[in-house]
């Protein structure tokens, strides 16, 4: 009797299964009009040719300069193009890749978006972008292309094609503490030009002032493997060979990255995480801090009042050229409807052309990538004779090095592996150099099939 | 006078744990309330206080809205995550069948996919119902995660008299009498304890509301807080203060239900 499944049970099931799922449909009518279905078509054509696109941009939305300065893009863009309305959405660097592949599998990507180069890899592997070959006229984008540094739009290039188009760019910045320079004897004007310098300058402060010394911002969290490219790069070696091989383990990369470990154990630097020694240089406790320029324009305001903050170059090797890569995104379009297509490229090429690079440049504190933009007085030049902290690392730009892709669909999981279990061990922990990164490039081939 | 000395030195110990626990929340607070110019300095009273991240952060999140919206979806997964789990712990419990214990552990054993391998089926589900940048499109997808509900439920209703159940079928009640009329009411403790923990698990979920919603029209706590850690650097003082704007109404919220909610963790047994 007990176990007996009644009809009123039954009922009651059914009652409450029903009040749920009514309950859930009434729900689905609250969303907004940006919720619809994957097959459904986007608001668009609104009956005055005007065609909605969207864009996933890791800036947009957040709190400051980086939100600022989309907003800005998003504003002069659309006030410049009447018929064309951008919906933007903000996600963060790390997630916003999974969150187009999650997208994509639902037939409905982001039209365009904005992809860390970290995440070249998995967008080349696993996203449905568009060349933008394919979007954009062949002598339109010829003569966009033109003015551009080669080697940023280099950097989205993809077996001939350009998958994608630089537009957040970064490269390696020393930022200095000039007041903690002054109070330990040093110029802050003649800033450091190699590690051995740097190295130097970092223990007399450290001897003088009681501050911490240097930091390199290499082992941190997602997109800091850009500066392991670059100190290896700037050591005469590089991390992909011509056939994909991973170069991990060479001399010259090992010889690297045992100057992190090396600054460490001299007491140079702190044996601390990213956020750790980003908060200590911003509360005026560090004298210099190797990370991306993207962090300039969050510096500028909040070391306001607290030190006089200064910019230098990545410091070189001794016998080497730098060679730094960039880290920060590039713009990659979804769309496969002809119209939103040239929308979106009527966008990409807007975001970076004369105008976008100028606001990238001047409110957020990107690199802007068209050389022609630094002098003029119509575009940059006025706002680069007022704060030049920008220009060491434009001076830079010419010997800029492409960002390189591991080979694979386990690229991303190899450059956090490598980041988590060589770099950050090597100069946190105190790791042998030479051994931890044969042992870590051995298991990273075997991560990449090699 | 010995059993005094040691009860001293528990509660000094206690109070000291309770201090660590206590310290970062209450950093948190005093750290919203500093300039940014000492916004590092270890000493609280470094410089006058100020409104201005509160000002800062009030201009870049819209608190009522994301808490609102937090709470309706953490009750509406609560509430149902525990009619659902309920009535499976009943038909688990009640009904002797082949699969049962096939059953039970295939329903417990959904707690063992990690969430990011669901992300993808999830989307691609809540999309394809048009549901994205709803209440319902962040609801579904979580009430199907009652793997804990099933189980703790399941526990307590096989420990339920049988004599109880016996008596009132006797009697003529019908299972959904007895679930309803005798079952639910004397568990309610244990409801009450499950619907809670299920409510703070909802209310700090992350990954899924970030990828269902766009805007802040339905965002919840956990993806507008992000706002503040850009690219350009972790924006700390608009960040605790909205950290502390955010976490009032659940303050407020613990200070009347304190017990309840001590409770359900000491009988779910999580943290």
């Amino acid at each position: 009797m007990r176990h007996r499944h009644t009809a009123s049970f039954r009922a009651g099931v059914a009652a409450v299964l029903a009040t749920a799922l009514a309950a859930v449909a009434a729900c689905g009518d609250t969303g907004t009009a940006g919720s619809q279905a994957a097959d459904e078509p986007a608001d668009e054509d609104t009956g005055d040719d005007v065609v909605t696109i969207t864009f996933e941009s890791y800036n947009y939305g957040t709190d400051g300069v980086g939100g600022e300065g989309t907003q800005r893009l998003i504003d002069e863009f659309e006030a410049a193009h009447p018929n064309i309305r951008i919906e933007p959405t903000g996600t963060p660097a790390g997630e916003i890749h999974t969150s187009v592949h999650a997208q994509a599998a639902a037939g409905n990507p982001p039209d365009v978006a904005q992809i860390g180069w970290s995440k070249f890899g998995f967008v080349l592997e696993n996203l449905p972008y568009v060349p933008l070959g394919e979007v954009a006229p062949v002598d339109e984008l010829q003569a966009h292309l033109d003015g551009m540094y080669p080697a940023a739009v280099e950097l989205g290039m993809h077996e001939d094609a350009l998958a994608g188009l630089a537009y957040s760019v970064s490269t390696p910045t020393m930022f200095i503490n000039a007041d903690l320079f002054a109070e330990a004897g040093l110029d802050p004007q003649d800033p450091p030009s190699t590690w051995a310098e740097a190295e130097d300058a970092a223990l007399a402060i450290a001897d003088e002032t009681g501050a911490q010394g240097i930091y390199v911002d290499a082992a941190g969290e997602a997109k800091s493997d850009f500066l392991t490219q670059s100190l290896i790069n700037s050591n005469g070696g590089r991390l992909v060979g011509d056939d994909g091989s991973l170069h991990l383990d060479d001399p010259a990369a090992v010889e690297a990255l045992s100057m992190l470990g090396d600054l460490t154990g001299s007491g140079a630097q702190p044996a601390v995480g990213e956020a750790e020694a980003i908060a200590i240089f911003e509360s005026g406790q560090l004298g210099m801090l190797v990370s991306s320029t993207a962090l300039l324009g969050g510096f500028a305001s909040s070391t306001e009042g607290v030190f006089e903050l200064e910019t230098a170059g990545l410091p070189a090797f001794d016998g080497h050229d730098v060679a730094p890569t960039v880290s920060g995104a590039g713009l990659f379009v979804f769309a496969d409807d002809p119209d939103k297509q040239a929308a979106a490229w009527d966008f990409v090429r807007f975001l970076t052309g004369d105008d976008g690079f100028t606001i990238l440049a001047s409110v957020i504190g990107y690199l802007p990538l068209r050389p022609s933009l630094i002098d003029d007085p119509a575009y940059l030049g006025d706002f680069f004779a007022e704060d030049d902290r920008l220009l060491p690392t434009i001076e830079q730009l010419d010997s800029l090095v492409p960002y390189q892709v591991l080979p694979g669909e386990n690229s991303q999981q190899a450059v956090e592996f490598i980041q988590d279990n060589a770099v950050a061990p090597i100069m946190i922990s105190g790791a042998d150099a030479e051994s931890t990164l044969a042992d870590v490039a051995q298991r990273a081939r075997e991560l990449l099939g090699q | 006078m010995r059993r005094v000395a040691a009860r001293a030195v528990a509660h000094a110990c206690l109070l000291l744990i309770a201090g660590a626990i206590a310290f970062p929340v209450l950093w948190t607070v005093v750290t919203s309330f500093k300039p940014t110019s000492v916004l590092y300095d270890a000493n609280p009273f470094a410089a006058a206080p100020t409104l201005d991240h509160y000002q800062s952060a009030l201009a870049s999140l819209p608190v009522g809205r994301v808490v609102l919206n937090t709470a309706l979806v953490s009750a509406a997964v609560a509430v149902g995550q525990l009619a659902l789990a309920t009535l499976a712990a009943f038909a688990l419990t009640q009904y002797r069948f082949r699969a049962r214990p096939a059953a039970f552990a295939a329903l417990v054993g959904t707690a063992l996919v990690p969430q990011p391998a669901l992300i993808v089926p999830h989307y691609l589900m809540v999309s394809r119902l048009g549901l994205l940048d709803s209440y319902a499109g962040l609801v579904l997808p979580q009430l199907a995660s009652l793997a804990l509900a099933v189980f703790l439920l399941r526990q307590h209703m096989a420990a339920f008299p049988d004599e109880l159940i016996e008596a009132a079928h006797v009697a003529g009640a019908s299972n959904l009498t007895i679930l309803l009329r005798i079952m639910v009411p004397n568990l309610r403790p244990v409801l009450s304890a499950v619907g809670i923990v299920v409510f703070i698990q909802t209310w700090n979920e992350y990954l899924w509301p970030l990828l269902a919603t766009s805007g802040m029209d339905r965002a919840t706590v956990q993806v507008g807080l992000r706002v503040f850690q850009t690219e350009q650097g972790q924006a700390w003082g608009p960040l605790m203060a909205a950290a502390t704007l955010v976490a009032l109404p659940l303050l407020i919220g613990y200070v009347f239900m304190q017990r309840r909610v001590t409770d359900a963790f000491l009988r779910s047994g999580i943290d």
